[in-house]
């Protein structure tokens, strides 16, 4: 390693770095097809294309195997060969049957770009109309919200309202039964039951009276009740 | 003068007044080798030869990686989640710098007298795109536009808003292509392509997720409108603060200005044809049903 | 300004042959003739062809803008030799082994190792103000350091003119 390298660098110690040479001989397919290496590395190994000697496989023969007569394999023979292979250029190129094939993949798999930009509009228009659909309804029940909250809230007034009457009513008539039988009486037993209707008879004769002496002190306001 | 032609220094010196070398006198340096711990032969290896006091550890019987003596591990509470998901399937690009291309133009290794395109990028071995790892191709980052100053004619699959200033500014021509991935590696390695003899393929066009971006003039798509473009070139220099320079006043205009079809792979080979590298030509069609079939 | 952009093969196509022979209504394609162009257009393909010879620099007055600079013309006039690497830079490398451990190497060093390691060694001191560990490899011509003083050591090479 040391005497090689050491070769190498005398060489450029004088100063001028050139181009960087192949420590292996070059071959002579250089001179035919340019520098045709296919690995794409600085220095890479020699590709050994073999164009001087070519193999074309004898396609009558049956000792040569199925795979080297194929199309595929004449396709790669002149690729590499050229026409020494004695392969004809035109079975490069696609047969017509493979031709209408291929169109017709094309024409079921690969849309235009018309038909794709549409495509995409359309996807577009739809998502955009979702969204729309849902800002409406959004919007139109946000504008139920005040009114709706004002009659929630003006419910749920009522029925606390209501809740604290019926509870001082009761209060009332628990207070009236004190009073009446001289004990606390239980509000479920017969008893309280009784008395409650009674009361409730005489509060509504006491209406009736009222509505009554309503009516007639309305069309009589100053006649005085004896 | 300078250097001495030998290589080292004191230690060749010494080895030739050395006897010859052989296996009887070589010996590594004091402290470079130590010998190993060897378990269960006595003193500091012996005993219980560290494996501890009773118990699973000294037995061997611990049980497995990752379980916490019954309460639910690590590994298990966590909730699974499809960060990975579909993860082969995402299109993935290699970056590349502005420093990075600068750094390839100062050194000779992409010609910036003519348009640049992945296959020049990768034949200075600038990049290395994986087809079969789901790239897609090289994509323009704008780390180094400070000191980008090259008038380029390039063309990437992807490009930052910064990268397609910097580029523009400098008065040079950006554009975004798509490859389809036989595509693709026919751009990458084009000579193991043209020794199979297959004719040139049309290059497919980008799926619908990726047709937006292409026909977007902001991210200079190659399907684009042209108009658009111009005003879009307009918009970023004003965005970006530079004076757009005017490229058709340029000598190299006529380069700046090549651009690929949509169905192209190289410049200057068309669709359905076959290149003979051994020959140095090139085999056209002429049945009129192929050429509808590359042209179209 | 509208830029008219010139699309490779806009005429590429309308090239046929003279010869075009009838299109055989049977599947057969002998009839049908392929027309061979040569060197017109080969040059796109050799354009293709990746470069097996790694290219010289193009000369640039001073620095280039990446920063990149080449070496001087004169070597300098020191007992050793500080060689550039393949692609042309300057053969200063950071190594991180076992996830902490840092280490600069300096490559491709040629004449007298030992003053160069001097010489960084004094360098590095005026910019830490500890003196560095050093490893020497007097077959492979390499200085080891221990810690990344990959910006530094470039730059002072450079400096030299290596």
């Amino acid at each position: 390693m040391a005497a090689s390298s050491l070769g190498r660098r005398t060489a450029m110690l004088f100063g001028i770095v050139k181009t960087f040479s192949l420590q292996r001989p070059v071959l002579p397919i250089i001179s035919r097809c340019g520098s045709l290496f296919q690995i794409a590395t600085y220095n890479p190994k020699p590709l050994r294309l073999n164009i001087k000697d070519p193999y074309i496989p004898n396609k009558e023969k049956e000792d040569t195997p199925h795979w080297q007569k194929t199309d595929k394999f004449d396709r790669k023979l002149f690729g590499r060969y050229g026409s020494i292979s004695g392969v004809d250029p035109v079975k490069l190129w696609p047969s017509p049957e493979k031709l209408e094939k291929l169109i017709a993949e094309e024409q079921e798999w690969q849309p235009t770009l018309e038909v794709m930009l549409q495509n995409i509009a359309a996807k577009e228009m739809e998502r955009e109309k979702k969204v729309k659909a849902r800002e409406k309804l959004i919007a139109t029940n946000m504008a139920k919200m005040p009114k709706m909250i004002e009659d929630w809230r003006r419910e749920t007034r009522a029925l606390k309202m209501k809740k604290r009457e019926e509870k001082a009513r009761k209060e009332r008539l628990v207070a009236e039964a004190r009073e009446r039988f001289g004990y606390a009486l239980d509000p479920r037993s017969p008893k309280f039951q009784e008395m409650v209707q009674e009361i409730e008879k005489e509060e509504k004769k006491k209406k009736k009276l009222l509505k009554s002496r309503m009516k007639q002190g309305d069309t009589a306001p100053a006649a005085p009740r004896t | 003068m300078s250097a001495s032609k030998t290589t080292g220094g004191k230690a060749i010196d010494i080895l030739r007044n050395l006897p010859r070398i052989s296996l009887a006198n070589l010996r590594p340096n004091p402290g470079a080798r130590k010998t190993e711990r060897r378990r269960g032969r006595g003193a500091h290896g012996g005993n219980k030869s560290g494996r501890g006091h009773k118990g699973e550890r000294q037995r061997g019987n611990r049980p497995r990686l990752g379980f916490e003596g019954g309460q639910t591990p690590f590994y298990l509470a966590i909730p699974k989640y499809g960060y990975n998901e579909g993860h082969s399937l995402r299109p993935q690009y290699q970056p590349l710098s502005l420093r990075r291309l600068q750094y390839l133009i100062d050194l000779g290794r992409v010609d910036t007298s003519q348009p640049i395109d992945l296959t020049q990028l990768v034949n200075g071995r600038g990049v290395t795109v994986q087809p079969l790892k789901r790239d897609y191709g090289v994509h323009l980052v704008e780390e180094g536009a400070d000191i980008f100053s090259a008038k380029i004619n390039i063309e990437v699959q992807r490009a930052t808003e910064g990268a397609v200033a910097a580029i523009e500014r400098n008065g040079g021509v950006i554009t975004t292509g798509f490859y389809d991935f036989r595509s693709l590696t026919i751009l990458c390695k084009p000579v193991p392509f043209f020794l199979s003899g297959q004719p040139i393929p049309k290059r497919m066009l980008p799926g619908e997720d990726m047709v937006r971006y292409y026909t977007g003039a902001e991210n200079r798509g190659y399907l684009s409108d042209p108009e658009e473009v111009e005003r879009a070139r307009q918009e970023l220099a004003q965005k970006y603060g530079y004076v757009l320079p005017d490229i058709s006043k340029d000598e190299l205009f006529h380069m700046l200005s090549i651009r690929k079809d949509c169905r192209q792979i190289f410049f200057g080979l068309a669709p359905g044809w076959v290149v003979n590298m051994a020959e140095r030509k090139i085999l056209k069609p002429t049945d009129e049903k192929l050429l509808r079939y590359y042209g179209s | 300004m509208r830029v008219n952009y010139v699309f490779q093969f806009c005429s590429l196509w309308r090239t046929r042959a003279t010869e075009s022979g009838p299109m055989a209504s049977s599947s057969t394609a002998e009839q049908k003739c392929a027309v061979v162009e040569s060197t017109e257009e080969y040059k796109y393909v050799e354009r293709l062809i990746p470069p097996t010879k790694i290219p010289t620099p193009p000369l640039h007055d001073g620095p280039a803008p990446s920063g990149w600079r080449p070496p001087s013309a004169v070597t300098p006039d020191l007992p050793y030799m500080v060689r550039r690497s393949r692609l042309h830079n300057v053969p200063v490398y950071t190594d991180l082994t076992h996830g902490n451990r840092k280490t600069t190497l300096l490559r491709k060093i040629e004449g007298d190792i030992w003053a160069l390691e001097n010489d960084v060694k004094e360098y590095l001191v005026q910019l830490t103000g500890k003196i560095p560990l050093t490893q020497v490899n007097e077959v492979t011509m390499s200085i080891r350091i221990k810690g990344h003083f990959d910006k530094e050591l470039k730059e002072w090479l450079l400096e030299k003119g290596f």
